[in-house]
């Protein structure tokens, strides 16, 4: 059993856990779920008993499964921590934008870490995925690609 | 009579850390080589009896050196100390005729397991009266650079990278003497060899940090390789970003596995940034303007990679910051174990 204080310390990190503003999601070599943090259930909407115990791909099914098997068979085969950015894909899970008002895009741009976890013997047994919402940066280096490419037609106009 | 051993490698560091942790009641006589030229030499005067042979070494490497030792029926026993962890270096080296195999950086359990399992040493044995005296002097003439460090540390660490990129791509991957060099940013084309600097390139660039040592990691690729690269990552070559694929898997793979061996070198664990695509199908001086508006000098590392039956090559770029050099050095310092380093 857990004394106070050691019960009062997992409290701080549980409740870290729930509002961080970070996507958690814990898989195992099944491709089964065990973590799915708030982040996950707020922009899903589904709630984590739904999706415990469930396959990564029945809770997802926008992933796109023989690419996501490679990279993550990749991360438990040697582990080494992986990375996927949006230029890549723009998105792992599909979430609607933060900002459905003022912002350009209708999804949520993702950075994406897949981290080989270890268990006690050092082997990797789960993977933890971390997800990153990176539209506001996204979508200003979409927009300043489109000015230089308008820009760039401009010159060239110019110069006839 | 003491055994007539000998150390070669072509990092002064290496040479000085084995000289150091052989067994201090082994009555040996040492002798030192950096490169298998030398070493040649000094076995064929007798003074190599066991001797210790780098792989990754300049003018004459630790294969050619086996195969001459072969050639020329040389007194030699060879143990091969290197870097280069993939399976498939081992096994040739074994048939070359060493008779094993340790890894760098070598643990001092390991040495004397295998010094004593092929007779070469016995714990038990009276070690000779001046023996002590003589073991703490071993190496005290070698002078150790901070270039030579980072050398070194660089040389372990693109061994493990590369053992990672054999097993997923299962190719053998040749490795280079990686290469060091003090240079202003807006020099830093000049420092890479292994991609055409006439063509197209796409690259990336990964931030990390750790315990006050920043520094950004780089993998730069000629565009005409993409493609064979995807087939052999196992990638669908439809895609239409089937190269931004190939390229952040090849530079999760190599980065991940390089600031790990270094991180485990210098005792610091590492973070990591997200990647950023420093440029795709461009110029090398157009991937590089960015750089070469800072005036600070930098600390670049130069690893070109080669995959052997493949016309593949690739180079991993180290990038330190003046200014994390301090941090570097003081974890460096544990390495030499209280010596000074000229």
């Amino acid at each position: 059993m857990l004394n106070t204080e050691e019960m009062d310390d997992l409290h701080t990190k549980m409740s870290l856990l729930a509002a961080i503003d970070v996507g958690i999601v814990v898989i195992d070599r099944n491709f089964t779920v065990s973590l799915w943090n708030e982040f996950m259930a707020n922009h899903s909407g589904k709630r984590a008993s739904e999706v415990q115990q469930q396959s990564l791909f029945q809770v997802a099914p926008e992933i796109d499964q023989d690419w996501f098997l490679r990279k993550a068979e990749r991360t438990f085969q040697l582990g080494s921590r992986a990375f996927i950015i949006w230029e890549q894909r723009p998105y792992l899970f599909q979430f609607s934008s933060y900002r459905p008002v003022t912002g350009a895009s209708t999804y949520m741009y993702q950075n994406v870490t897949l981290l080989p976890l270890t268990n006690a013997r050092g082997q990797v047994e789960h993977l933890g995925i971390i997800v990153y919402d990176v539209t506001d940066m996204a979508e200003s280096a979409l927009a300043e690609a489109k000015l230089r490419e308008r820009m760039n037609k401009q010159t060239n106009w110019n110069t006839f | 009579m003491p055994l007539p051993v000998l150390i070669c490698d072509d990092s002064a560091l290496a040479r000085k850390q084995l000289a150091r942790i052989l067994p201090a009641a082994w009555d040996v006589d040492v002798s030192f080589a950096e490169h298998g030229e030398e070493a040649l030499e000094l076995i064929a005067e007798g003074k190599g009896a066991l001797t210790f042979l780098d792989l990754n070494m300049p003018v004459m490497d630790g294969y050619q050196t086996l195969e001459e030792i072969r050639r020329r029926d040389l007194p030699a026993m060879v143990l091969v100390v290197s870097g280069d962890v993939q399976p498939e270096a081992k096994a040739r080296v074994l048939a070359l005729g060493a008779f094993e195999f340790i890894k760098k950086p070598t643990e001092v359990a390991v040495l004397e397991r295998v010094l004593q399992e092929y007779g070469f040493f016995s714990a038990t044995a009276e070690p000779p009266a001046a023996a002590a005296q003589q073991a703490a002097d071993r190496g005290a003439e070698l002078q150790v650079s901070h270039r030579d460090m980072y050398q070194e540390v660089a040389n372990v660490a693109m061994g493990r990278a590369g053992e990672l990129l054999a097993r997923a791509l299962d190719v053998f991957v040749q490795l280079p003497v990686p290469t060091v060099n003090q240079i202003a940013p807006s020099e830093l084309h000049m420092v890479l060899t292994s991609v055409d600097q006439s063509a197209a390139v796409s690259a990336v660039t990964q931030g990390f940090t750790g315990d006050g040592i920043t520094g950004e990691a780089m993998v730069i690729f000629n565009d005409t390789n993409m493609k064979d690269v995807s087939r052999l990552l196992g990638n669908d070559t439809h895609d239409k970003d089937y190269d931004i694929e190939a390229l952040l898997d090849i530079s999760n793979l190599l980065i991940g596995a390089c600031l790990q061996g270094i991180g485990e070198q210098l005792y610091v664990r590492m973070n990591q940034a997200h990647p950023v695509i420093l440029g795709r199908n461009v110029s090398v001086p157009e991937l590089l303007k960015g750089a070469a508006k800072r005036w600070q000098e930098i600390l670049a590392i130069e690893i070109g990679y080669k995959l052997e039956g493949f016309d593949i090559e690739f180079d991993l770029l180290l990038l330190f910051p003046s200014t994390a050099l301090p941090a570097m050095n003081r974890q460096l310092a544990y390495l030499l174990d209280g010596d000074s380093v000229c």
